[in-house]
């Protein structure tokens, strides 16, 4: 009983040194990334990136950040710097979404951006319609 | 010793939250690069076009083929045609239908309506009578020609169509006479024709006159001859289906995506 006792009291104060010890920024750290959040859902993609990097300062290896940063650097066209913060996300977190959203950009990198180049090209496409 | 060993557990116990925090999906709209660096272009004229049938360059070899052989062939069957006529073919079906004239009128109006591109409202250059395909890496020419248009990107190609009957048994699945809900794969006989268009595109810069892209693009629809179509309409459905990859050469397209976003 006296055991269970000192368990409870010192897992009481294991709970509140953690809270003391936490590091101060990470109550801003949270904010600023859901800040982004928000701000990507109402299509303010400038503002969004802009809190995700904040966040990226505060915790490089931030993977919510850096998947959510890759997001607004594929949207922009630049998909260079897409590929990097995906690739650092991936290693950072092994969120399932991180993996669906790099093996999407991969595909669409290798089925469009590939294209681009230019040179002579060949493409066939074909389409049935009526009764088979 | 435990008060280590709490935290440690409460930090996991922080940080899997965290792990399991969630998700929401994102629509984005990005651009793909165009096929052209198009910053040195703002004017695009669209030239004129060969036309043809697809098959043509084989028929004629074939043609020149039979003719050498003739006499022998002619002797060994009597005299009669080695190869049957088809039962309509693709100059048949298209008859008159000047694609050349037509493939530039819809790329002319198509690129004026999808692009931002200031689309070249004169007649273009004629190209060389009997000219064949060389025309289009004749520098010269092209040179010579973008000078009274001030020096425009020029779109320029081949058009080739065919047609083909493909018709044959096909399998279907069809509900029961008795209307039982019961479906059955019945065997029927189904006219179909095939139609193909083949486009060689060129794109030639105005100052120089050399190819700064090219493409072979080519699409093929079946209809039943029930549809009943004409070869206009049979132009436009093909066209149709290609044109936005011939936009997407001069003009950034927007592709939509989902992505996740990370809570």
């Amino acid at each position: 009983m006296n055991l269970a006792l000192k368990i409870v009291r010192r897992t009481l104060v294991a709970v509140w040194l953690t809270a003391l010890l936490a590091p101060a920024h990470s109550d801003e750290l949270e904010d600023t990334l859901q800040f982004g959040n928000l701000a990507a859902k109402r299509g303010l993609w400038s503002e969004a990136a802009f809190r995700w990097k904040r966040v990226l300062q505060l915790d490089p290896n931030n993977g919510r950040a850096l998947n959510n940063l890759a997001v607004a650097y594929e949207r922009e066209g630049k998909f260079e710097e897409a590929r990097r913060y995906y690739e650092a996300a991936l290693k950072a977190s092994g969120a399932p979404e991180v993996r669906d959203n790099f093996e999407k950009f991969r595909q669409f990198i290798q089925q469009r951006v590939a294209k681009s180049t230019p040179q002579t090209q060949t493409q066939t496409q074909t389409q049935t319609q009526g009764p088979p | 010793m435990i008060a280590r060993i709490s935290s440690v557990v409460l930090g996991l116990v922080l940080l899997t939250g965290a792990a399991a925090a969630g998700s929401f999906t994102v629509t984005i709209e990005t651009q793909v690069k165009t096929k052209i660096e198009m910053e040195q272009y703002k004017d695009i004229l669209v030239g004129n076009f060969l036309a043809g049938m697809l098959g043509d360059q084989e028929d004629e070899e074939a043609a020149r083929a039979a003719a050498k052989s003739q006499p022998a062939d002619a002797e060994q069957s009597g005299g009669k045609p080695a190869k049957a006529k088809p039962e309509r073919s693709s100059k048949q079906f298209y008859g008159s239908l000047d694609f050349a004239n037509e493939t530039r009128q819809y790329l002319l109006e198509e690129l004026r309506a999808n692009t931002a591109l200031n689309v070249v409202d004169s007649d273009p250059p004629e190209l060389p009578a009997g000219g064949g395909e060389e025309v289009f890496e004749d520098t010269q020419f092209w040179s010579e020609a973008a000078a009274n248009y001030q020096d425009p990107l020029i779109l320029t190609g081949r058009t080739r169509v065919a047609s083909k009957d493909v018709s044959g048994f096909v399998q279907e699945q069809v509900r029961d006479r008795y209307n039982t809900g019961r479906e059955l794969t019945v065997t029927r006989f189904r006219k179909r024709y095939s139609y193909t268009i083949q486009l060689d595109l060129y794109f030639i810069d105005g100052r120089s006159g050399d190819q700064v892209y090219s493409e072979q693009l080519q699409n093929e629809i079946t209809r039943s001859e029930l549809d009943d179509l004409s070869p206009l309409s049979v132009f436009y459905s093909m066209m149709d289906e290609i044109m936005p990859q011939i936009t997407s050469i001069v003009s950034p397209p927007t592709v939509v995506l989902e992505r996740y976003l990370l809570e």
